[in-house]
């Protein structure tokens, strides 16, 4: 058998002490159409960087037609013939789409000068090749985001030289027809030869369109099959199939307790009806009652911290009600919800939880400090008191309050976050992906926490891509798909496999 | 024990201990350049004269700065001061009376510039560019072209700047100091103070927090126009002169003694001491080099490298220690992969 | 097909978008809108010899607003442009003083100079990566502090002056054009097509529109940027020998002040501080705006404060412009994304 076009060898790579890829290996032909299926943090987006050369892999090699490769940046990624488009697309708003498509490597005349005619004729061509109906001239700021992906792939397929072409998440920001039209391009470049690898999380698209499959999990490979020897539920199975028993221990306490009983709505601590942001999130309903955790599970970019983010009036909320401890309120901005009692501890710590260049004491004291403050004055006294308090309560390693918080460790950090709200009284927590990166002993501290916080009375919703910890902390899941509310389990009745699903599909299986 | 605490102390101190040092160099140098120098009295007068205004303008400047933002048209608005003081001076008004007109006055143009950069998400340095231009014609309008001279002024208004307690302590000093000393509880004793490095370092995280980044910019800006005001006070009774163009090659003193103090241009770094310290130390160069007779220019290009040098070299060493600490990865990757 | 365009509705006829894409006919008709206020304000304005001055007195302010605007395409300031024109202006002609007869090959000295000052901010904007507004600053003074030191107190008169200097402005190689303009239209073209068809020509909108994507591209940005800087030192060099053997006298306070009309000229002109867009002809443009509602103002007998004000305004305007298109795009943006695709 010819030697596969793409071959990935033991690839691992590790962010300080946290694997993202451990020893993956698998293979793609030439012409085909490989699918990359995981959860968020599985690993995908992480083996993509490093195969076109934004990040080095620890161990492990790549190799292209049987050379190895080892790429510095993207443009020289280009060359090898590898090349990626991503999600987001990084473009040059000012600019038209010939371009951006060209930026860098514009075609010159004779005279040296750049050959702007040829320029938009090729933009036309490869826009006319990819079937998208747009203006080479047309200014990039103007267009909608499927718009842009498109010049995305223009941008990556004009000079017909692609060995390799890594596609993250491509449908992400596509209507149906774009969609459509963007797998008849890929179907293209499967007949010219092309290696294709596919990142998606629609898998349902995927049966009909790719060849094969591999799925990752938690950094390791788990298996690589045929398209047609695998059906939908199984490779859900494949991503989440993992033992849970052992990761958590200690059974939920009694905030279950208002759960199954007939509830009334009136009761509940935070409830929000038919919530909607333009272009995030839109009818979304839900409740959350004292002394219960509330899990949100989805897909990353299904717009659950927006949704956070909105009722807590970072984002603006175009329409629906909230209502907290019963009373309606008309949502403004942070200050005045961390008023009515909502708070919101971020999913990026480092940049919106906290302010890297301060001391411990005073991000932990930077909600209270003016309440704390005597005529204007730092309270000095009162703030050591809550630093000590807390520090002792979530038991922080610091080495004192004047130390800078970028010299405490993930967890310590992130304890620090939570303890800065905790002396502004909150009747809601809004935890956005609460133990993500941080150890596993500050995880389980973490937990700790917020099962004490729902004992004493408190509302949490708490927002996770971990499904295993969904699944041990939440007394019901509500999953989120696509900026819709598309389905709730109580806890008895979640699965992994279940909550994937319907994270996916945007169906709840009932 | 003692001293790890100053250790620690040098260390979060390390610019503004290197500041004294040089403080103490340039008395020495200066010293040395001129037997006059070291005279209690010149020193004093001197400091005043040089920098009174410019300390004044600072402490606004400063307050600005540890947002993130810039203001460059506070010089100008020292002008619309001066003129304005000389006209109700010449109309009549009593000094506490003119003094409530100018401050609001100035105070309120600062709010002005803050709600057009705050509710505009407008850049800065542009937008104070150009009310340079709008607050220089405003004091032109006001004085006119020939401004006022000395004559316009009474007795009253020209005290603060002008008098001498006890035939050597300059009115002004003490104000000067009495400012100082309300800046620095301001920004490192209040809970403004604590936001207004917090909204420095991270304006997303505060906001998260609160706060309303809006208010604490917009207010910033405030200050820096009160501060204006104040300084055109102490300029009518320094100088006894009121024009359009008073002040106008101020603002490099200003920005090179914010540099030198210690303060991060991009916001939430510098303390009130550092700033006192760099104020001290230009001045102290300044009187020197007037001892020495050098050049007016020669002495604005003088300043003008100092603030370069405070600008680059401490990037430069967070960019050599940057290469030194991935030179040192590098190294523990491959002598760990060698194992 | 057709697809892309229907499936979203992209408002191609908002008012924000119809700003972005023609602010320089924007810049056109409010030059009309002035000429024929003028027009009628004052007799002496409509003549022939009156549109002449305006011409000439706003062809170096224009090749400066042409300088500028390269650097703030890069969404980076130069302010000491004032201070370098007087340097390379004070230089270059104390050097034709000193050797009359070496001729016009003595213009390379201010271009050089103004190269030299370019490369000082360039090198410490670019690479040191700190605030250029800073930097510039410092500049400001110190090129001005350095024109001091070398002119010891001596002033540069009319009769020191070689003849040929005043000729190659005032003089008509081609007979009725002067040749200040046709030096004017000449650099600007040349500045322009250099903008427009060449790699880092085009690399230097890129950085000012995107400075991430910029590099996530592997764009060699500091090269581009100390490019930019270089660039603009010699137009600024070579603007310096142009004003100067315009005027009289050259004196080492020459210029002071400059920059803000050369920045009100840049903005007015289409050039956003914001980066990226914008173009040289539109800051020459620009240009004459300010240099007619300069002349216009001056024939009614304006005070000079009007004009100051208007500066001040016309930078403020410009930026307010600016941020409002900008934001209202961003908005339209959001407001194109689909929900629930799949359903």
């Amino acid at each position: 058998m010819a030697e596969p076009r793409v071959r990935i060898r033991n690839v691992s790579k590790s962010f300080g002490g946290i694997d993202a890829l451990k020893d993956v290996s698998f293979d793609i032909a030439a012409g085909e159409i490989h699918a990359l299926v995981g959860e968020n943090g599985a690993g995908k987006s992480t083996l993509v960087k490093i195969i076109t050369g934004l990040q080095s892999s620890d161990r492990g090699s790549i190799l292209l037609d049987g050379a190895e490769i080892r790429f510095h940046n993207p443009m020289e990624a280009r060359a090898g013939g590898v090349l990626a488009v991503y999600q987001d697309p990084k473009l040059f708003p000012n600019l038209d789409i010939a371009e951006n498509v060209f930026m860098g490597i514009h075609p010159k005349t004779r005279t040296g000068l750049i050959d702007r005619k040829l320029m938009y004729r090729r933009t036309r061509e490869v826009l006319d090749w990819l079937g998208a109906d747009l203006d080479p001239k047309a200014v990039v700021v103007s267009l909608s985001t499927g718009q842009m992906q498109f010049v995305e792939f223009a941008r990556a397929l004009f000079d017909a030289n692609e060995k390799l072409l890594l596609l993250d998440e491509p449908t992400a920001s596509l209507s149906p027809n774009e969609t459509q039209k963007l797998f008849e391009i890929v179907k293209r470049l499967k007949k010219r030869g092309v290696s294709i690898l596919f990142i998606s999380h629609r898998i349902e698209e995927l049966f009909g369109f790719a060849d094969r499959i591999t799925i990752l999990r938690d950094g390791a490979h788990v298996v690589t099959k045929d398209m047609s020897e695998v059906g939908q539920a199984q490779i859900v199975q494949y991503m989440v199939g993992r033992d849970i028993t052992d990761l958590y221990n200690g059974a939920h306490a009694e905030g279950a307790a208002a759960v199954g009983a007939a509830r009334d709505k009136a009761k509940a601590v935070l409830r929000v009806e038919k919530l909607s942001s333009m272009g995030e999130f839109s009818d979304v309903s839900f409740e959350v009652y004292p002394g219960e955790i509330v899990g949100m599970a989805g897909l990353v970019g299904s717009g659950r911290t927006e949704i956070a983010k909105a009722i807590f009036g970072a984002i603006p909320l175009e329409g629906g009600r909230v209502w907290i401890a019963g009373r309606q309120v008309s949502v403004r901005n942070p200050a005045q919800m961390i008023g009515e009692g909502v708070v919101y501890v971020p999913e990026d710590r480092e940049i919106e939880g906290l302010i890297a260049d301060l001391s411990v004491s005073d991000n932990m004291l930077l909600p209270s400090v003016v309440k704390l403050a005597v005529a204007g004055f730092v309270n000095a006294r009162e703030e050591a008191k809550i630093y000590d308090r807390y520090t002792q309560e979530f038991q922080i390693k610091s080495a004192g309050p004047r130390t800078k918080i970028s010299g405490l460790s993930g967890g310590n950090r992130q304890k620090v976050v939570l303890s800065k709200w905790m002396s502004m009284s909150p009747k809601v927590f809004l935890f956005d992906e609460p133990t993500h990166g941080i150890d596993v002993g500050s995880k389980a501290q973490v937990h700790k926490v917020m099962r004490e916080l729902a004992r004493q009375g408190m509302g949490i919703l708490m927002i996770s891509s971990d499904l295993p910890e969904i699944l041990t902390m939440s007394d019901r899941v509500l999953v989120v798909s696509d900026g819709l509310l598309v389905a709730e389990y109580l806890r008895a009745e979640a699965t992994q496999e279940k909550i994937m699903a319907a994270a996916i599909t945007g169906k709840d299986g009932k | 024990m003692a001293e790890n605490k100053f250790r620690g102390f040098l260390r979060d101190y390390s610019w503004e201990s290197l500041i004294l040092v040089f403080n103490v160099i340039a008395v020495v140098v200066a010293t040395l350049l001129s037997p006059l120098y070291l005279n209690a009295f010149q020193i004093l007068y001197s400091l005043q004269q040089s920098m009174g205004i410019a300390s004044i303008l600072a402490i606004g400047f400063m307050m600005i700065i540890l947002v993130g933002e810039i203001d460059l048209s506070l010089p100008a608005l020292v002008a619309v001061g001066t003129v304005s003081f000389a006209r109700l001076s010449v109309m009549g008004l009593p000094l506490g009376l003119s003094i409530l007109i100018v401050l609001a006055f100035t105070t309120l143009a600062g709010l002005l510039n803050g709600y057009l950069i705050v509710s505009f998400s407008l850049p800065s340095m542009a937008v104070t560019l150009g009310m340079m231009g709008v607050y220089r014609a405003l004091a032109l309008w006001i004085g006119g072209y020939e401004g006022f001279g000395v004559d316009a002024f009474k007795p009253s208004y020209i005290y603060v700047g002008d008098t001498l307690w006890a035939g050597f302590l300059p009115v002004s000093f003490v104000l000067l100091v009495f400012l100082f000393v309300l800046a620095w509880l301001l920004v490192h004793k209040t809970v403004y103070g604590r936001l207004l490095y917090a909204t420095g370092n991270n304006r997303r995280a505060t906001h998260l927090t609160g706060h309303s980044i809006k208010s604490i910019i917009t207010s910033t800006y405030g200050i820096g126009g009160l501060m204006a005001g104040v300084g055109a006070l102490v300029y009518i009774g320094q100088y006894q002169s009121a024009r359009a163009d008073n002040v106008a090659s101020i603002l490099l003193f200003v920005v090179a003694c914010i540099a030198l103090g210690g303060f991060s241009l991009a916001g939430g770094k510098g303390r009130v001491i550092g700033l006192i310290l760099s104020i001290l130390l230009l001045g102290t160069i300044q009187n020197g080099m007037g001892l020495a007779n050098i050049q007016g220019p020669v002495q604005t290009l003088v300043i003008g490298l100092i603030l370069i040098a405070s600008i680059v070299v401490p990037a430069a060493i967070g960019a050599i220690g940057g290469a030194a600490s991935r030179a040192k990865n590098i190294a523990e990757r491959v002598s760990a992969s060698s194992k | 097909m057709g697809d892309l365009t229907t499936a979203v509705q992209t408002p191609k006829r908002h008012w924000s978008v119809i700003v972005l894409k023609n602010r320089m006919v924007g810049v056109l008709l409010f030059e009309a809108l002035i000429v024929i206020i003028f027009s009628i304000a004052a007799r002496k304005f409509l003549t022939l010899s009156n549109l002449n001055t305006i011409f000439l007195n706003a062809c170096i302010l224009a090749i400066l607003a042409c300088a500028e605007a390269v650097v703030i395409i890069t969404r980076n300031y130069d302010v000491s442009v004032a201070s370098m024109l007087a340097l390379a202006a004070f230089v270059g002609f104390d050097l034709i003083k000193k050797f009359p007869n070496v001729g016009p090959v003595l213009i390379l000295v201010p271009i050089g100079i103004g190269v030299v000052c370019g490369l000082v901010n360039g090198v410490i904007v670019a690479y040191g990566r700190v605030s250029s507004v800073f930097v510039t600053l410092a500049g400001l003074s110190i090129y001005r502090g350095i024109v001091t030191i070398y002119a010891q107190g001596h002033q540069i008169e009319p009769r020191d002056i070689s003849d040929w200097v005043r000729n190659s402005v005032t003089g008509s190689v081609v007979p009725g054009v002067s040749n200040l303009a046709i030096i004017t239209v000449v650099i600007i073209a040349l500045v322009a097509i250099y903008l427009r068809y060449t790699r880092i020509g085009r690399q230097i909108y890129a950085i000012g529109s995107n400075p991430d994507a910029a590099t996530f591209y592997g764009l060699k940005v500091p090269r581009v940027i100390l490019g930019a800087y270089l660039l603009c030192g010699a137009m600024v060099g070579l603007s310096g020998f142009l004003f100067a053997a315009r005027s009289s006298y050259v004196v080492p306070w020459f210029a002071q002040g400059l920059e803000m009309q050369v920045i009100g000229a840049v903005v007015v002109g289409g050039v956003s501080v914001l980066g990226g867009s914008g173009n040289v002809v539109g800051a020459a443009l620009g240009a004459i705006v300010l240099t007619t509602m300069d002349n216009g103002l001056i024939l009614i007998g304006t005070h000079e404060v009007i004009r100051q004000f208007l500066y001040g305004v016309a930078i403020v305007g410009a930026c307010i412009l600016d941020a409002s298109v900008l934001k209202q795009v961003s908005r339209l943006l959001k407001s194109s994304k689909r929900l629930g695709a799949r359903r």
